[in-house]
């Protein structure tokens, strides 16, 4: 599973003052204060000081009167009135449009897909439920307002004993509940939709059933132990089986990001017969134990990355075999008294292979495993094991089956706990490449201990409870434009907003670039200068990379563009980043979506709402104002 | 004001239907125009897009998800396709394949009628992804996706034959050339995980992937020549489009012949007497020799049968698809020899016409020059010039030179010299043609082919091919002796193939592929026992291919290297193996240890043989060098035989592997 950024622990987090929710009270009070500043200014020029200031203090001392007189019945009421309305509006006709997709999903589905979780999962959530959700969602809240503005019913409102908040928080309310409703249906039938896709089951194929057969009538000292076959071909795909009759359970292969338990039992007449279950990894949710990830160089010295092999993503740092090079990861919070670790650490791995030279192109590489303790630096005997590129690779390390090799060569029982974890529960889990001239890959989230697994059904909520959040985000962004533009400019607005935040990281970067004029910290650089500056090279069509001449325009250009660029900068930290709330691809890919991510991502939405609701309560008050 | 209001919107609506009449009128189904009917334009439009192939039908399948993601964005469809081509190389990058897979769906869906856009990524998807994965089956069913993706390309463009053809190549040469090949074959001929034949229901023995390639080019071949009938030229270059028909089949043949046979294998029951008992080990062996034989003749049959057919699609190509050139002039690629045949034939008669003025008229125009200088240089040997003395000649070389008209108006006056230039017109329009020829020939490397596949189907070759297998098969198996016997017999027949054809014994990929036989051969010989050639220094007299050792080891220029005589029935070519064995033995019995010698002694053995006098080595068999110059090329070929004997006794198991 790719992360490219360390998750931050909530609590620890939200406590740190200067990291998250400091910034974010301050860029609250600076809205609030730039709002007040921009109104009075408005009033000042059409009313003059002693009105606007009048008028300013009144609406904030209004507003602020509104918020601490918030009544949850009122706040109801408009809700409700947002969620008749919206349903008069025949918004259900979304449902049934949900349903035909699904319906008509072998069209978007590809049969030949090598993850079929991952992209089932991205269609039923990402594509129909997500798109359709965010979609409605963003057309109720932009026309709704500014409706009632050309329909008067605002007057009828304010008229009642409902306060600015009250209807402003409704109107969120309302929506945000309606799309609740939707969404829950749609993740529902989704659901069940993705059960009944991809959960399947094969049999042995005749040919090998066939072998086992012939296999069973040899003498028991010509049988062979292992057997190799396939399965037969369903949901376009077979397995390759190594069976070993004498075992009850095998496995099938790795296939389409699947495998299947096989058991056998003996019948009546005693022939053996074999099972294939359904499914296993297909629908899961794995827990991730992560550790901190450091490398040793060639020389055995301890470095932050391995060697760059060529690729463009440096995502991966390389070690390469038979060398003193290795990767080792130190995981925290092992305990013996926890039960998931009591037998053992169950390993799991993720490498990318690199060969200089082809070697067996059908044989995989070697590569060993060792426990250390962080302290002593006592190692354990190697676990060999042979690389599976790019597979989630697993790896039992049991509690009591370590040896330590003495410096006499001898060797003597070792116990994990004992001798490899360290009194703070630490312990380092090394990696090595056996195979000369060739190299292993690995980033830091690429070796875990997997802790059991939570329920799937729990890890696809989290997935919609991210789509919720985005559509919080949608329904505030678009509650707020309509409360001082007219709805096609608000929908414009709201689009080009959240459009913004898909890009919020490459708008940092590019906008970095110009004001520090060096690589970013991801070693990006973006050429061509300013808003101001960029549009000089588009009219001249003077290349991005071509230094300008220091004239005294070019100054000029510059001068006025760094305050441009502060400004998208600010605006570019005011925009909620939406890729960050895109988790659907780690329900695909069967990893359990961090409950840290989940409550930062649920903190960092409210406070947009929050933001959101005061903005349109501001702007709704302004009206007043500068009216 | 309301009234101005409502008559400007009935106006306008009034403007919309005065538009969209004639429109409609112009947009009826196509078929409505009545050819010959003037002023009746209905149907005209639908008439037009059929007639200029701008309907999605006349395209190919119509996509309808596609149209409607293509119509939903209002013309937006340039931005949106820099965004995903930007999210595909952001998910290449970023090794998440799922992402690309699925980008590239969208992408084709917004541009299904670009060319650039299949060819690119299906080479994409067939050859960079697949090798970012380890194993290789993985890495086969990338190869295979990006098969797959090209198929839903030629479902949208029918009229592309560029992309069949495309498609063709990548089957061919991803699957039959890639280091993979022995895995990729196969795991296509078995259709692994029914990836790929399955939906196109190909019966078993057309699995092969340069049959299945071949398939496709004349698929491609037949829809160009549909399309070139209707008026719509091919959008690449001709010859090297036509030509993958029939280079497909020599691939075929070339690699079937290059395979061989596989190793025949018994069942439990083949094991087994009728009584049940088991076979004895030599009546075992000697149902595997008899299963060999069968195999073996069936795999002689099969590549022999293949040869012939990529003969026959040769002269095909060669003889009945003609080429337009550069000057409108219509040519078949294979008419050169005839065409030079007859030049030749009409330059003889002109210069009969004129009797020998074509002498007088270089004397002439000699005579013209007017530097003194320039007529000594002329006259100084080639060897004694300088180079600014050669550039100097070269540059008034074309003063010198005549054109056949000129020659022709030396003929006697009369019927004559009518004759002479009406020769000299039709040699000069013969020239013409047999340059336009080899301009078509020369990017397709055609004298090669076409000399390499006449030599295929011959005898001689056919034995050596059958020979080689068989040595390099008793080599695997580890039979040594019997390897570097079967590899004599087979350095014989390609003797005679390389006497025959010379252009082959000079090319670079022959003598190449020759060579690495004459290395295994070596080290059949040696295996075990290094040292073991520099005992026997006058191997190399008799050896038939030691020109091919010179031009590889001494890297001589292969036309200054002369031929070797064929094997004769005097020569002791075909049994160097078995007397050498024999020399051996005789010499392990006299010696008193039978350990191997140690590395000093074989390095100076090996000196001392070095020191021998070359008469010692001549007339050694019936068989002589051709001419007195093969005396120092024989010497260059002891010279790396030793080389090479000296790295196997340094290290044999490296020699081996």
């Amino acid at each position: 599973m790719v992360y490219e950024y360390k998750i931050p622990e909530f609590w620890p987090w939200v406590t740190d003052l200067r990291n998250g929710p400091f910034w974010y009270l301050l860029a609250l009070l600076s809205i609030l204060v730039v709002v007040s500043v921009v109104g009075f200014l408005v009033a000042l020029i059409r009313n003059g000081p002693t009105v606007a200031g009048e008028r300013t203090y009144a609406v904030l001392a209004g507003s602020f009167f509104d918020l601490i007189r918030l009544s949850p019945r009122r706040v109801w009421a408009v809700a409700k009135l947002v969620i008749l309305e919206a349903w008069r509006r025949r918004v259900w006709v979304v449902l049934i449009l949900y349903l035909f997709l699904l319906l008509f999903a072998s069209q978007y589905l590809s049969p030949t897909t090598q993850k079929p979780a991952q992209t089932t999962i991205g269609f039923i959530l990402s594509y129909s439920t997500r798109y359709l959700t965010l979609i409605i969602m963003l057309i109720l809240s932009v026309f709704s307002i500014p409706q009632d503005f050309k329909n008067r019913t605002i007057f009828t409102v304010v008229t009642k004993p409902i306060s600015m908040a009250e209807y402003v928080l409704g109107r969120i309310g309302g929506f945000v509940l309606l799309g609740t409703g939707m969404l829950l249906v749609m993740s529902v039938v989704g659901y069940i939709f993705l059960q009944r896709t991809l959960i399947h089951t094969h049999e042995l194929s005749d040919e090998f059933i066939q072998e086992i057969r012939n296999n069973e009538k040899r003498p028991a000292n010509e049988r062979l132990t292992i057997l190799r076959g396939q399965t037969t071909l369903d949901n376009r795909h077979q397995h390759t089986v190594e069976l070993d009759p004498q075992a009850e359970t095998n496995w099938t292969e790795y296939e389409f990001g699947h495998r299947h338990e096989i058991t056998s039992e003996k019948n009546a007449d005693g022939v053996t017969e074999y099972k294939i279950a359904v499914p296993e990894d297909l629908l899961q949710a794995r827990v991730q134990h992560t550790g901190t990830l450091e490398f040793k160089d060639r020389k055995g010295l301890r470095t932050d990355k391995g060697v760059n092999v060529g690729k463009e993503w440096k995502h991966r740092t390389f070690i390469e075999g038979v060398s003193s090079m290795e990767a080792y990861w130190t995981f925290d919070n092992i305990r013996k008294e926890n039960p998931n670790y009591e037998d053992g650490l169950l390993i799991e791995r993720t490498i990318r292979i690199f060969r200089t030279e082809q070697g067996k192109i059908d044989e995989p590489l070697a590569g060993s495993m060792y426990v250390r303790n962080p302290d002593t630096k006592v190692t354990s005997q190697p676990l060999r094991f042979r690389a599976k590129d790019a597979i989630i690779d697993s790896q039992f390390i049991p509690a009591n089956g370590l040896y330590i090799r003495n410096n006499d060569g001898t060797e003597r029982k070792a116990n994990l706990f004992d001798d490899f974890v360290n009194d703070e529960g630490k312990v380092e889990i090394v990696i090595k490449c056996d195979a000369p001239r060739q190299f292993f890959g690995m980033s830091e989230r690429d070796v875990y201990i997997r802790d059991p697994d939570v329920s799937f059904a729990w890890n696809y909520t989290k997935g919609v409870i991210c789509i919720w959040l985005q559509m919080l985000i949608v329904i505030s962004c678009g509650v707020v434009f309509s409360t001082f533009v007219s709805a096609p400019v608000a929908l414009l607005a709201t689009v080009g907003f959240l459009f913004l935040g898909l890009y919020t990281e490459f708008v940092n970067d590019l906008v970095t670039s110009q004001l520090e004029f060096e690589e970013t910290a991801k070693g990006k650089k973006y050429y061509g200068g300013g808003p101001v500056e960029s549009l000089y090279r588009i009219v001249t069509q003077t290349g991005v990379t071509l230094p300008l001449d220091k004239t005294f325009g070019v100054k000029l250009m510059r001068w006025v563009d760094t305050p441009l660029l502060y400004l998208m900068k600010g605006v570019n930290k005011g925009v909620p980043n939406f890729d960050e709330y895109n988790t659907l691809t780690i329900v695909g890919q069967g990893f359990d979506v961090p409950n840290d991510l989940i409550w930062s991502l649920t903190f960092k939405a409210f406070f947009f709402c929050l933001v959101a609701f005061l903005l349109g309560l501001g702007f709704l008050r302004l009206r007043e104002v500068a009216k | 004001m309301q009234n101005q209001g409502f008559r400007r919107k009935m106006l306008y609506i009034g403007l919309m239907v005065a538009l969209l009449l004639p429109l409609s009128y112009l947009g009826q189904p196509a078929g409505n125009t009545k050819h010959g009917d003037e002023g009746n334009f209905r149907g005209l439009l639908a008439d037009m897009r059929e007639r200029d192939s701008l309907s999605q039908t006349s395209f190919g399948d119509i996509d309808p998800a596609g149209a409607t993601m293509q119509q939903m964005l209002l013309g937006l469809n340039g931005i949106a396709v820099n965004q995903l081509w930007g999210q595909a190389q952001d998910a290449q990058k970023k090794e998440d394949w799922e992402t690309l897979r699925i980008v590239l769906n969208q992408l084709v869906k917004l541009q299904p009628h670009y060319f650039k856009i299949w060819d690119y990524q299906t080479h994409n998807l067939s050859y960079n992804l697949s090798t970012e994965f380890d194993d290789v089956r993985a890495r086969y069913k990338q190869v295979i996706n990006g098969f797959n993706f090209m198929k839903q390309g030629i479902e949208l463009n029918k009229n592309e034959p560029r992309l069949l053809k495309q498609l063709g190549w990548y089957i061919g040469h991803k699957i039959g050339r890639a280091d993979e090949k022995v895995f990729y074959r196969k795991l296509f001929k078995d259709d692994w995980m029914k990836l790929f034949h399955e939906q196109e229901s190909r019966p078993l023995e057309k699995r092969d992937n340069w049959l299945v390639a071949h398939e496709k080019f004349q698929l491609a071949t037949d829809l160009a020549d549909q399309l070139e009938a209707k008026g719509k030229p091919l959008q690449t270059t001709p010859s090297l489009f036509y030509k993958e028909l029939s280079h497909s089949l020599v691939n075929y043949a070339e690699t079937i012949t290059d395979e061989g046979f596989e190793e025949p294998k018994l069942n439990d029951d083949e094991k087994k007497n009728p009584d049940g008992s088991p076979k004895t080990p030599e009546e075992i062996t000697a149902l595997l020799d008899k299963k060999s034989d069968k195999l073996r003749s069936e795999w002689v049959q099969k590549f022999t049968a293949a040869w012939v057919q990529a003969d026959k699609a040769f002269q095909e190509f060669s003889f009945k698809r003609y080429f337009k050139t550069p000057n409108n002039r219509v040519v078949l690629v294979g008419e050169m020899e005839q065409l030079l045949k007859l030049r030749f034939e009409k330059q003889n008669a002109l210069f009969d016409l004129v009797a020998g003025e074509e002498k007088k008229l270089i004397e002439d125009k000699f005579n013209a020059i007017a530097d003194d200088n320039l007529k000594k240089l002329y006259k100084k040997p080639l060897a004694e010039r300088t180079d600014e003395e050669n550039a100097a000649v070269r540059d008034k070389e074309r003063e010198l030179s005549f054109s056949w008209q000129e020659l022709a108006g030396r003929a006697p006056a009369g019927d004559a010299r009518t004759q002479a230039k009406a020769l000299a017109n039709e040699i000069t329009l013969l020239e013409e043609k047999i340059q336009e020829i080899d301009h078509l020939r020369s990017p397709l490397n055609y004298n090669y082919w076409r000399i390499f596949i006449n030599a295929q189907n011959q005898k001689e070759m056919q034995l050596a091919n059958e020979a080689t297998f068989e040595a390099k098969r008793l080599f695997r198996k580890g039979k040594s002796y019997e390897a570097a016997q079967k590899f004599e017999e087979a350095f014989c027949h390609w003797r005679w193939v390389l006497n025959n054809y010379p252009y082959l014994r000079n090319d670079s990929v022959t003598y190449d592929d020759i060579h690495e036989y004459i290395k295994q051969y070596r080290t059949a010989l040696t295996k075990g026992r290094p040292g073991f050639l520099n005992d026997h220094p006058d191997h190399f007299d008799t050896f038939p291919l030691w020109d091919i050792v010179a031009i590889v080891e001494k890297e001589r220029q292969a036309e200054s290297v002369p031929f070797p005589p064929l094997c004769g029935e005097e020569t002791k070519h075909s049994t160097m193996a078995a007397s050498i064995r024999a020399a051996y033995e005789a010499a392990q019995a006299n010696k008193p240890k039978p350990t191997p010698a140690p590395e000093e002694s074989e390095e100076t053995k090996s000196e001392k043989k070095d020191d021998k006098p070359a008469e010692q080595n001549s007339g050694k068999g019936p068989e002589k060098a051709p001419d007195s110059e093969k005396a120092p090329e024989k010497e260059a070929v002891k010279d790396a035989s030793k080389e090479v004997d000296k790295k196997a006794a340094k290290s044999p198991e490296k020699q081996e592997k």
